[in-house]
């Protein structure tokens, strides 16, 4: 990181345009957007975190039906994700099985959407940060730096050509990278042979799975509030799901920015003996528990501490007399 | 009571209930769609533990299942359920458009994740019989050690693996705005198999 801030004020290429930097920042991200789904590519990346390194392969194509794209876990089980548009093929060769899912949270995305307009700079500074040397290709590196100590900031160093991804690196309340993601070795194709998006294994004898289920729709005979968010940060979803540790439904918000998710889970706890109370951490994420009201809180996210200890302090059990009409 | 289901949902799985359990959970599933959802994992899960996959699932009853699932009626949609009680403000579209091509596979990701993760979770609460030597043969390469190490900086068995089902169901619906759509599943895949 240290070498770019060198060079930070070097950047020719961008002396042309008429906007400063946010919106340079803005329409490079944008690109990046429309690159990764629209280019055909194949590619190693790895993935470091704490002292963990993960290498996936990836290979992405676009034809008159729509994207196809293939991961392949590189370390560990040789487990493969093929997705066709939305739809989702999982191969699990340790337990010889398909799972197909429709990608599910696509389904949340709001139908009545807002154009973005200056919100999200209100809360993140967009910068344009200069130039560097990733797999081998020229790149731009972009900032996107949080305004406040409730979400975690990004650099992104994108292709200077296509604006492809080529390495992303989280970075905390600190400056400290929490986690990265880095192309070692990146290749753009006119298309993507058509069997390198298909998995290596068949799964003809495997047994498939296919998920049929809807989560529930919340029934709200009760209502949870939650009194403090950071700001800019808007519900995205609020629903019950079944979770495996759990015998009742498990109440769940979901709240986002833009760019950073905070979830809320809220149940009660039956036979449970143990339950989280305070801070806990597990790499870029941060979780809060608490009690309210009989019932277990758990605020978690891939923000900073301080953002979910806010929203689980705040969260208020309001009973069902004084709620709104559904 | 908690006990009792999930005894019963094994002795389901294993078509051992008698008539009367049997219809009880069945109808208990009808109206409880994520408790189906949960137990076709469970089936999936136990049976992948148990190395039978190809041969022992029992297609008569999930088929039962399925036609259950096919008579009730549909549920509503959840995005349309999502607008009608907050006093929220909706993630703006361009954001969406941004972080969409990287969601898939963050969304993919948490698939894999889940049904791994359902293995582990599935083992502390079921108990069942030698579960570090199952999981072995039934996630890893050969020679491939599992850490026993936790990840959530808690050394509370139950609390760790509470907060890590959140955590996968919070990847599994947090992708579509996560501008690092590849992370979460990473940071999952890194999760279950780490050195």
């Amino acid at each position: 990181m240290k070498r770019i801030t060198g060079i930070l004020l070097l950047i020719p290429v961008l002396a042309f345009a008429a906007d400063n930097g946010p919106q340079d920042a803005r329409i490079w991200l944008d690109k990046m957007a429309h690159a990764m789904k629209s280019l055909n590519y194949e590619g190693t990346f790895v993935h470091l975190q704490d002292n963990q390194v993960e290498a996936m392969r990836i290979y992405h194509g676009v034809d008159e039906q729509g994207e196809h794209e293939r991961l392949l876990s590189l370390t560990g089980e040789a487990r493969e994700i093929v997705r066709d548009n939305d739809v989702l093929r999982c191969i699990l060769p340790d337990s010889r099985a398909v799972v197909v899912e429709k990608s599910r949270s696509r389904k949340y995305i709001p139908a009545a959407l807002l154009e973005i307009g200056s919100k999200l700079g209100a809360f993140y500074d967009f910068k344009v940060l200069g130039m560097d040397r990733m797999v081998g290709m020229s790149a731009h590196v972009i900032g996107v730096m949080p305004r406040d100590p409730y979400r975690y900031g990004y650099r992104l160093w994108l292709d200077e050509k296509t604006g492809m991804l080529l390495k992303s690196d989280l970075v905390n309340e600190q400056g400290d990278v929490v986690e990265q993601l880095m192309f070692t070795n990146l290749m753009l194709h006119k298309k993507i042979p058509v069997h390198l998006l298909k998995p290596a294994i068949s799964g003809r004898n495997f047994t498939w799975y296919k998920d049929s289920s809807k989560p529930e729709t919340l029934n709200r005979k009760k209502e949870w509030k939650v009194t403090h968010l950071p700001a800019g940060f808007m519900m995205s979803m609020h629903q019950n799901h079944g979770l495996p540790m759990s015998k009742m439904p498990v109440e769940h918000f979901m709240f986002t920015d833009g760019l950073s998710s905070i979830s809320v889970y809220i149940e009660k706890p039956e036979h449970v003996k143990e339950i989280l109370k305070g801070a806990s951490r597990m790499g870029a994420v941060n979780a809060y528990g608490t009690m309210v009201a009989g019932h277990q809180v758990t605020v978690m996210g891939e923000v900073p501490q301080a953002a979910v200890t806010m929203i689980g302090k705040s969260v208020q059990y309001v009973p069902a007399a004084g709620q709104r009409k559904e | 009571m908690k006990e009792e289901i999930k005894e019963q949902l094994s002795a389901l799985v294993d078509d051992e209930l008698s008539g009367y359990e049997h219809d009880f959970l069945l109808r208990r599933m009808q109206s409880d769609a994520e408790l189906r959802h949960q137990w076709e994992r469970y089936h999936l899960i136990r049976d992948a533990l148990h190395n039978e996959l190809p041969v022992s699932v029992d297609m008569s009853l999930t088929a039962r299942i399925m036609a259950d699932v096919n008579r009730e009626p549909e549920r509503e949609h959840p995005s349309a359920a999502a607008g009608h009680h907050h006093d929220v403000e909706y993630i703006p579209s361009a954001v969406v458009r941004l972080a969409r091509p990287l969601a898939s596979l963050a969304t993919a990701a948490s698939l894999a994740a889940l049904s791994l993760f359902g293995v582990q979770n599935i083992l502390q609460h079921k108990q069942v019989a030698a579960p570090a030597a199952r999981i072995a043969g039934a996630s890893a390469v050969p020679g491939y050690v599992r850490a026993s190490g936790t990840r959530w900086d808690t050394a509370r068995a139950e609390v760790e693996a509470r907060l890590t089902t959140y955590l996968v169901n919070h990847n599994e619906y947090s992708s579509t705005t996560n501008l690092q759509g590849m992370i979460p599943y990473v940071r999952i895949a890194g999760y279950d198999v780490r050195r």
